[in-house]
């Protein structure tokens, strides 16, 4: 950007506000380029930090739904209904009274919080539990 | 409203300039509700994430455009547009 003298200024930009106009351009400018930036990097960040690509999309959302209604025989529903909720039919919590969740004015979620591809080793453990429990029940029968 | 607004903008109607600083109005609105959502009980939002509020407002404070904008449409030269 060019620094505005008296005889060439910008389209639109009358002498007495040059100065500020340069620098709400310079402000402008930055926040719009950081936010394309933000956008286009949000869910990719937030897919690798749940544990894509050694989990799927679909592992995911399932890990998701155990974790938060603290219930691993929960999956999600692929192919999902349509016209499934929100746009008809139960919601997605009807029927499930597993949460921990305090609810009220201000609820208070109690679910664990899932930290740094968290969810591959939570999915993982209950991988080998339920084969180890697979395999130690012909033994007892 | 704001890309239709945007276009008639960039073909220097006036309109285009009025309606351009109605919608960062809008946006205004929508940041200043976003900030108090996410402020009040920030302590429950919150809980267990590595940065909690400074990497919120990280994440939110590019979105102050229209906190520039508007000083900038009120200080453009009005008489370039035509009605």
């Amino acid at each position: 950007m060019t620094k505005p003298t008296d005889d060439h200024l910008p389209l639109g930009t009358t002498k007495q506000w040059a100065t500020m106009h340069t620098w709400l351009q310079r402000g402008i400018l930055v926040c719009l380029v950081a936010l394309v930036i933000e956008g286009s990097f949000t869910l990719p960040f937030l897919a690798i930090y749940y544990g894509y690509p050694t989990l799927g999309f679909r592992d995911i959302c399932s890990e998701l739904m155990k974790v938060r209604y603290n219930d691993d025989t929960l999956e999600c529903k692929y192919p999902y209904d349509f016209p499934g909720p929100p746009f008809g039919g139960a919601a997605e919590a009807a029927g499930i009274n597993t949460a921990k969740d305090e609810w009220g004015v201000q609820p208070k979620p109690q679910y664990p919080r899932i930290g740094f591809r968290e969810l591959i080793r939570i999915h993982d453990e209950r991988i080998a539990r339920q084969q180890a429990e697979q395999n130690s029940a012909p033994a007892h029968p | 409203m704001r890309i239709a607004a945007a276009i008639a903008f960039l073909q220097m109607r006036r309109w285009g300039h009025q309606w351009l600083i109605v919608t960062c109005w809008f946006g205004v609105v929508i940041w200043v509700g976003y900030v108090m959502n996410m402020t009040v009980f920030a302590d429950l939002r919150y809980t267990g994430t590595a940065l909690p509020v400074f990497g919120w407002w990280l994440y939110d404070i590019v979105y102050i455009t229209p906190f520039l904008a508007i000083p900038y449409l009120h200080t453009v030269n009005r008489e370039i547009f035509s009605d």
